[in-house]
């Protein structure tokens, strides 16, 4: 009897032992997730590369490659237990050396996030939850146009390996900006997203299909892409233009924000207008001071979405 | 003996079979598509007519032959942009489907590789490969190795698109000298 007694204290204090640890286990990883995301904070010299590489089809003729080149500020603009938002900027100098601030693309990190939205096509977004266990452990990147209106979301888990961490997944997108307006030979891009960062920049590797995508069709892919955008560290007081620029700037964002998160909460589908009054919705959020109080923001987000 | 019998009239039956493809070939929905694509692409218009261009009897027979059939005046609405040749060639195990478009002059546009078959020397089907073609007139008679480069992994396909090019440049130079063109 005794033998039992003192078998099952022992199983008891183990069991709680290795919950405990694995408790810590999880919390530590989780710190080491968190690290990574607000590493992505701060002043960049950011170059772009990308370049198609296999098609199916013989015929398919290869886009020339694209490159550029961007000055860039990330700042961590909104920070929970759970979640990291980090808004990027654009430094433009002109020609007499004054810097243009133009708010760029934001990204959204959740962890265990459950109600998401996937791009399906043609400007128009599904909500498709996720379970726990689907999530678990996972942190989900929502990214955002410069109007804040979405892109697209990804889930997976963040590695930390020889001093670089990482996270890749793939994700169904709009056209990317650089091809936007120039191309309709296909409708969306799947993308491989791989971002690894590590000490001093971190790196956004992509590995594309773009794909045409019909109703009632299986997907057709045109062709692949290779992409690598690198993110180098410079000094936060080179980007103190940027800084400046939100202090100034970040409420009537922060109400852009909380109008997008209105409508993501209904979780229909989503499907905008590519312009209303001939404008892009960036086009009246940057340039018409109209747009700075919550109702007239909700009024003109309201005049993109579709009605379902 | 008869092995040597039988192994010749097999190659000579292979042999005229993929001829047989070549000069046979209809156009289907597909090919159709993509000649339609790369004809848009060329002269940035869309809804333009193939018109089979009709030989005359005093062209040579061989030039019929490579002619008849695969040679279109293109045209957008009624008015001549230029010639299209859509043909067959053999790769290395099947066939593939190709397109040489000429201007009003007979100046070689593009050479385009519409279908191809097989994995092994799909190279031949990229832009900077094929635009050796372009700017060849009638009296070019392109060589692999010569005014076209080779391509490592495609040799069989490489030539044989040359080949093609050659070919359909001696045709067009009978028709021409003829005063049919």
């Amino acid at each position: 009897m005794k033998t039992i007694h003192s078998f099952l204290y022992t199983s008891l204090l183990l069991g709680t032992s290795f919950l405990s640890l694995q408790a810590t286990a999880q919390k530590d990883k989780k710190a080491l997730d968190i690290n990574a995301i607000k590493s992505m904070e701060g002043c960049y010299n950011v170059e772009f590369k990308y370049t198609e590489t296999f098609a199916p089809e013989v015929d398919y003729e290869k886009a020339y490659d694209y490159t550029s080149a961007a000055f860039e500020w990330a700042q961590i603009v909104e920070e929970t237990d759970d979640k990291v938002v980090i808004q990027h900027f654009l430094i433009i100098a002109d020609t007499s050396g004054n810097s243009n601030i133009v708010k760029h693309w934001r990204q959204d990190w959740t962890y265990e996030k459950q109600d998401v939205y996937r791009y399906d096509k043609n400007n128009r977004w599904v909500y498709e939850p996720m379970s726990k266990k689907e999530v678990k452990g996972k942190w989900t990147q929502e990214v955002f146009q410069v109007d804040d209106s979405p892109r697209y979301t990804g889930t997976a888990t963040w590695t930390h390996v020889d001093g670089v961490s990482a996270w890749y997944n793939k994700a169904d997108s709009p056209l990317p900006r650089r091809e936007y307006t120039k191309r309709s030979d296909y409708n969306v891009m799947k993308r491989g997203n791989r971002v690894q960062v590590m000490e001093d920049k971190w790196v956004h590797e992509q590995d594309n299909d773009k794909i045409i995508r019909e109703d009632g069709k299986e997907d057709v892919l045109l062709v692949q892409e290779k992409g690598f955008n690198t993110y180098e560290k410079r000094p936060d007081a080179d980007c103190k233009d940027a800084q400046d620029w939100w202090a100034n700037n970040h409420e009537k964002w922060a109400v852009v924000r909380t109008v997008w998160e209105d409508v993501y909460a209904d979780k229909k589908p989503i499907e905008l207008k590519l312009k209303v009054e001939n404008k892009r919705l960036y086009e009246h959020l940057f340039f018409n001071p109209q747009y700075s109080q919550k109702e007239e923001i909700e009024k003109l987000i309201a005049r993109y979405v579709v009605a379902n | 003996m008869w092995w040597r019998t039988k192994t010749c009239l097999l190659l000579l039956i292979c042999s005229f079979s993929l001829v047989g493809k070549a000069q046979k070939q209809q156009l289907s929905p597909v090919l159709k598509g993509k000649i339609d694509k790369a004809l848009t692409a060329i002269y940035q218009k869309e809804d333009l007519q193939l018109q089979a261009v009709e030989l005359k009897e005093e062209v040579a027979v061989e030039t019929q032959q490579k002619l008849k059939g695969h040679f279109f005046e293109v045209k957008d609405k009624g008015e001549l942009k230029g010639y299209a040749f859509v043909a067959q060639a053999p790769s290395m195990k099947n066939v593939f489907d190709y397109i040489v478009v000429f201007n009003t002059d007979l100046i070689l546009e593009k050479a385009k590789v519409l279908i191809y078959r097989e994995q092994h020397g799909r190279q031949i089907g990229t832009v900077r490969w094929l635009s050796q073609f372009k700017g060849m007139d009638v009296a070019d008679r392109p060589e692999l190795g010569k005014e076209v480069d080779g391509i490592s992994g495609a040799t069989i396909s490489a030539k044989s698109m040359t080949n093609a090019v050659h070919d359909l440049l001696v045709a067009l130079e009978d028709v021409k000298s003829k005063g049919f063109l």
